[in-house]
């Protein structure tokens, strides 16, 4: 009962510490009662050694029994041993989520201020790309933030603001190469031919049409519009509402053609437009799921990008693969995450040498086995996509016309998601690691260029625990034991007392700790690695035995 | 004829007293060694153990002196801390009990600190391998070991003095001894962080403050001394006479 109830007071006061270092944490007010939570049971994690210490010695020490250590510890300890067990599952099995989570709510919080400084600084310099980059990094954490929320409305409004001044002065803008010039001409007049045609203007759009085929005459849907308003025209008197249905039937047409063309982010484009116009439309809405399936095979949607990214906590990524004689790969991203589907990076390079030399740059990326994606797509807007860049002297950047040895925008790269998920996983910080990715990844690490060494010391001090547990347990039955008083102990001072007694313990264990920590480093590091566990734990095995000695000799004392 | 006890003579029962005098103070004083030895070992191996991972050495043994003459401040407080309880079992006096420690602790010390003083072996060196919290009292005693003699005499005495006169705190309460158990080690703790403050640039200030131009050896032995002093009054004032009983803590 005494153990249950320090356990209690524990949490409660690792509560209100949390509570009150809040404000220095810098945690988003969005993460604050889950992360005041979790610090909580970190602290109860902490204290909870010196709490079994406590519980077993006063167990002991108002124990009835006169028969020195051995007589009574197995009754009494009983409890505080199965209590040892409980807390040493938890802090196996749970605590390294705990820490996790609770690193992810900082570093998440941090992420958001710092994407949220840097996009206000992009909006000052008008550099609205970037300020949307970093808005998207904080989307993905916290979209009702005000602060987010009151800066997104400034930039989208900057965004309108320049739209409208690049519209009205286009002589501003740099030079465009000629052919580049004729394009956007060509494009803007095939725009208005096929808002003419849609608004029943049948005459404007074949003259809008032809006027866009005279100054850019390589776009085929030109020449088609082109023939397709002649057509209109030759038809006599049709109806507007014909017109609209036929102009929308041949948008559907043009998207299936893209469709079998496999220009799947254009059919997308073409179906999720016309999806808005027709929310009924079913073979819309069938080709546009089969071009979103198309597309997948070449781009992915940013949002899985952001789902990704605000689950889990992510970090800077390295990885360097070779096999001798053979292909080498470098990749590198400023952030990477794994989900269960893919892992994921932000502002990925990525270098390979050997048969197929290349070298990428790319804001968002997403590994699938063996396929990485480079190239991402807003789901809404499609018309938003964000491309690789391709170093240059080696392939060039993917155009319509594919050259044969366009790498495209999905690479089959020499490593696999899985390799990619492991460094991530084992490269963080060890106490964050799941116990069972500890005892198994150690290989991995190995093999994957990672030091192994704080690994294995983190295996060890993990390992180490319940061990610990048992002996203060052991350790404290004999304090018990040893320092019974004459008179017995009332119910209220024991309660009174106990908590006192887990603060005086906490800071000679946490010393010992230290020193247990140590010795799990100097097993690391001399032991190899098929033998490291079993020494480990029988080195701990070895330090029980020892303490209960200990514990029987301390207890023992009490009959000199 | 009724057998009875024979009557003890008044010279046989001073023998008795006298000699369970001189097995307490044995009893007391190998304790008291016993304790040091083992924790001069075992810290140093520990530390020692730490600077090999971390840093690597190529002089084993100059730096495995260099930390046992570090730590003997340490040690010594550990074993002081583990006599204490043998003396709450063994004393009934708090004069006996402090006239077997204080000498016992300072002639540990003097002796630890002519060696290092007379073995002119490099320890300055090692004061790294130890914890930040603990340099400080690493350095002193190397320091001290090198000090003139008058420095040398009043830091270590001083320091005798502060150490020995936490016994009080393992006496606090004598329903609950339990409470003299799990004070110890804080007490432990608490010692070495109150001299390493003693030993930290603000104490030299105050003397600073106060117009006196002393060495920083000297300003830690009267700060030290003093709080050895505060530590013996609040023995007699708050701790219990040790009982010399099994329950005692």
């Amino acid at each position: 009962m005494v153990a249950v109830a320090l356990f209690a007071l524990a949490f409660a006061v690792g509560f209100f510490i949390a509570l009150v270092s809040i404000g220095k944490s810098d945690v988003l007010f969005k993460f604050a009662l889950p992360w005041e939570t979790t610090k909580a049971l970190l602290y109860l994690a902490t204290w909870a050694p010196a709490v079994l210490l406590v519980a077993s010695a006063i167990a002991m020490e108002s124990s009835e029994a006169r028969d020195g250590f051995s007589g009574a510890a197995y009754r009494i300890m009983m409890p505080a041993l199965t209590l040892a067990a409980i807390v040493s599952i938890f802090y196996l099995l749970v605590v390294p989520g705990l820490e996790e989570r609770k690193n992810r709510y900082e570093n998440q919080s941090r992420r958001f201020s710092d994407s949220l400084r840097l996009a206000a600084e992009a909006l000052k310099e008008m550099r609205l790309d970037d300020a949307e980059k970093y808005m998207l990094d904080c989307a993905a954490i916290d979209v009702r933030d005000e602060s987010y929320v009151a800066l997104n409305d400034r930039i989208k409004s900057a965004g309108v603001k320049a739209s409208a001044l690049h519209n009205a002065i286009p002589q501003t803008q740099a030079p465009l190469p000629v052919d580049e010039v004729a394009w956007k001409t060509g494009n803007r007049f095939y725009l208005e031919a096929l808002e003419a045609r849609s608004e029943g203007r049948a005459f404007d759009a074949h003259y809008l049409a032809k006027r866009s085929a005279a100054v850019y005459s390589k776009r085929p849907e030109v020449k088609r519009l082109v023939e397709e308003t002649w057509r209109d025209l030759q038809r006599l008197g049709p109806p507007s509402e014909s017109i609209v249905a036929a102009a929308y039937y041949n948008r559907k047409l043009e998207g299936y053609a893209r469709f079998q063309e496999n220009d799947f982010l254009q059919a997308y484009r073409i179906y999720t437009e016309l999806g808005a116009i027709d929310t009924d439309d079913e073979d819309v809405a069938a080709y546009l799921a089969r071009s979103a399936e198309g597309l997948s095979s070449i781009a992915f949607f940013i949002e899985e990008d952001v789902k990704a990214f605000s689950s889990s906590d992510n970090r800077a990524f390295t990885l360097a693969l070779s096999v001798p004689g053979g292909w080498a790969a470098t990749v590198t991203a400023e952030r990477a995450v794994s989900s269960q589907d893919a892992v994921f990076f932000r502002d990925l390079i990525l270098d390979l040498s050997g048969d197929s030399p290349l070298h990428v740059r790319a804001p968002y990326a997403r590994l699938h086995g063996t396929t990485l994606l480079l190239r991402a797509v807003d789901r809404l807007n499609p018309d938003i996509v964000w491309e690789p860049e391709y170093g240059s002297g080696q392939r060039a950047r993917p155009t319509a016309g594919k050259a044969p040895q366009d790498p495209g925008y999905a690479i089959t790269v020499p490593f696999n998601q899985e390799d990619v998920a492991s460094t991530l996983r084992l490269s963080g910080a060890p106490e964050d690691i799941p116990i069972v990715s500890l005892a198994t990844g150690i290989d991995d690490a190995e093999r994957l260029g990672i030091n192994s060494k704080p690994l294995r010391a983190e295996l060890a001090r993990r390992a180490g625990y319940p061990f610990a547990v048992l002996t203060l347990v052991l350790i404290g039955a004999g304090l018990g034991v040893r320092f019974k008083p004459t008179e017995p102990v009332s119910v209220a001072m024991k309660y009174i007392t106990a908590p006192l007694l887990v603060a005086l313990a906490i800071l000679p264990l946490r010393i010992v700790a230290s020193v247990a920590v140590i010795a799990g480093r100097a097993f690391a590091k001399l032991i190899p690695n098929g033998l490291f566990l079993p020494t480990w734990l029988g080195f701990l095995g070895l330090c029980v035995v020892a303490s209960l000695f200990v514990a029987a000799r301390i207890a023992g004392r009490s009959g000199e | 004829m009724k057998r009875g006890i024979a009557p003890f003579s008044l010279s046989s029962v001073i023998a008795h007293a006298t000699f369970l005098s001189v097995k307490n103070f044995v009893a007391s004083s190998f304790r008291f060694l016993k304790a040091f030895i083992i924790s001069i070992l075992c810290i140093s191996v520990v530390l020692l153990t730490d600077a090999l991972i971390e840093q690597g050495t190529d002089h084993l043994i100059e730096t495995l002196y260099g930390i046992c003459a570090a730590t003997v401040p340490i040690a010594v407080i550990v074993a002081s801390f583990m006599t204490f309880f043998l003396l709450n079992r063994t004393m009934t006096s708090r004069l006996v009990g402090y006239g077997i420690l204080i000498p016992m602790t300072a002639l540990t010390l003097f002796a630890s600190a002519a060696l290092i003083r007379f073995v002119d072996l490099p320890t300055e060196g090692s004061i790294s391998a130890l914890p930040p919290s603990c340099r400080l009292a690493g350095s002193w005693m190397t320091e001290v070991a090198r000090a003139p003699w008058p420095e040398f005499s009043a830091g270590l005495a001083s320091f005798a003095l502060f150490t020995a006169c936490f016994w009080g705190l393992t006496r606090l309460s004598r329903s609950r001894p339990l409470l003299g158990a799990f004070l110890a080690p804080s007490g432990a703790i608490a010692a070495l962080y109150l001299f390493s403050l003693y030993l930290s640039g603000p104490a030299d200030a105050l003397f600073a403050l106060i117009g006196f131009r002393i060495p920083r050896l000297m300003t830690a032995a009267i700060l030290t001394g003093a709080s050895g002093l505060a530590l013996l009054l609040l023995d007699v004032l708050f701790a219990r006479k040790p009982s010399g009983g099994r329950r005692d803590a």
